[in-house]
């Protein structure tokens, strides 16, 4: 290879690096940012969304709320512990109430489970569940995801545009991020 | 190949990574709706008393309230209190049931005053509103507090008669659009 195609080589790299940038600049949400939730003292879910999750100040009902509004959807994540009782897979497809609570708690009404579907995801039996309602007058699309953590059941919960398929395949990559790390492992964790 | 197919070859690969850089996602043509400003997602807690006429009192709290049954004082028969707080805001709700229609409370400062005597305070009115809820008038008095705003509002629909107090910080913006949109909310279906 002779000098010249070396120069261009790295005119090319130089290029695709300084459109990546660009890329990130007009589209903040082409790159995902990892939030990091805590569970407990020794555990936090890690889950990657296009915005950070923010926690809210308050508790729904003995849940720890967090919740990000993103370019193509909204979510909320509701953390409900079990207390003592280690959380079991089950094998009913039928959502937990606690998701029909979250729908009621945004408004949404009309709601119809379309789909009920058992995934693996990081090791763990996680199910989701999809819905379709009414808010405010408008359609969405309405995808729900259980995962049993520790003494915890993680529910998370994304809102969308009744077609918009750039939404779903979205929120598909959102809810197959998610990971359990060890606290401790990775020094100083942020709380929200 | 001859040198003018490379060329072209070269010129389309260099133009499809350009794309694949510039464009969000990939190059996949997918349907596409944003969220928008108008696509309002917050917690809603809803309150619901049906009045004594039939009709459904009903609006919706940003966090989840205590009810309390306070001891009837006059001129109401019976009394009910709604309180929520949270960082930065605190709503006190009062419905309270008269004996009669016809004795129509006060929605003035010292009327509100007298109902929400825990509430006091130095208060510099800053308007005076109605609004219809259910074709009856809600009446809105609002101000300031120091560094509080608050605003009181009162309706009466025959025997019923709610009063509402409303409290956050002057600057804290997103508290004060969580207690306008439980303003908003009020209904009677």
């Amino acid at each position: 290879m002779g000098k010249v195609k070396h120069t261009r080589i790295f005119i090319l790299a130089c290029l695709l690096w300084g459109m990546a940038c660009l890329k990130y600049a007009v589209f903040p949400e082409v790159f995902w940012p990892s939030s990091c939730l805590a569970v407990n003292d020794t555990s936090q879910i890690e889950m990657q969304v296009p915005r950070e999750l923010k926690a809210l100040p308050g508790e729904d009902e003995d849940c720890k709320v967090w919740q990000a509004k993103c370019n193509r959807f909204f979510v909320d994540a509701h953390l409900q512990p079990w207390g003592d009782e280690p959380v079991e897979l089950v094998a009913d497809p039928t959502p937990p109430e606690r998701v029909y609570k979250t729908l009621a708690r945004y408004k949404v009404k009309d709601v119809v489970l379309k789909e009920a579907d058992l995934m693996a995801i990081d090791g763990r039996p996680v199910w989701r569940y999809e819905f379709t309602g009414q808010k405010d007058g408008k359609a969405y699309e309405i995808v729900a995801a259980s995962y049993p953590i520790a003494h915890n059941s993680y529910i998370v919960t994304y809102f969308y545009h009744a077609g918009s398929e750039a939404a779903r395949d979205d929120v598909l990559r959102s809810i197959k991020s998610l990971q359990v790390t060890d606290r401790k492992a990775k020094g100083e964790n942020k709380q929200t | 190949m001859d040198k003018k197919r490379k060329k072209w070859l070269r010129n389309i690969g260099v133009i499809m990574l350009v794309l694949y850089e510039v464009l969000p996602g990939n190059l996949l043509w997918r349907t596409e709706v944003e969220m928008t400003a108008a696509d309002d997602f917050f917690l809603c807690y809803p309150v619901a008393e049906t009045m004594r006429d039939g009709r459904t009192f009903s609006f919706y709290l940003p966090v989840q309230p205590d009810k309390k049954q306070p001891a009837a004082a006059a001129p109401y028969v019976s009394l009910s209190e709604f309180e929520a707080a949270a960082d930065g805001y605190q709503i006190r709700i009062l419905h309270g049931v008269l004996e009669t229609a016809a004795p129509a409370p006060r929605f003035d400062l010292a009327g509100f005053r007298q109902a929400f005597s825990q509430a006091a305070g130095n208060f510099d009115v800053q308007g005076e509103g109605l609004r219809l809820a259910g074709n009856k008038p809600l009446h809105i008095i609002e101000g300031v507090d120091g560094n509080d705003r608050k605003e009181y509002l009162g309706f009466q629909a025959g025997r019923d008669v709610w009063l509402f107090y409303f409290q956050c910080a002057e600057d804290d913006d997103m508290a004060k659009a969580m207690l306008e949109r439980a303003i908003e909310s009020i209904a009677i279906n």
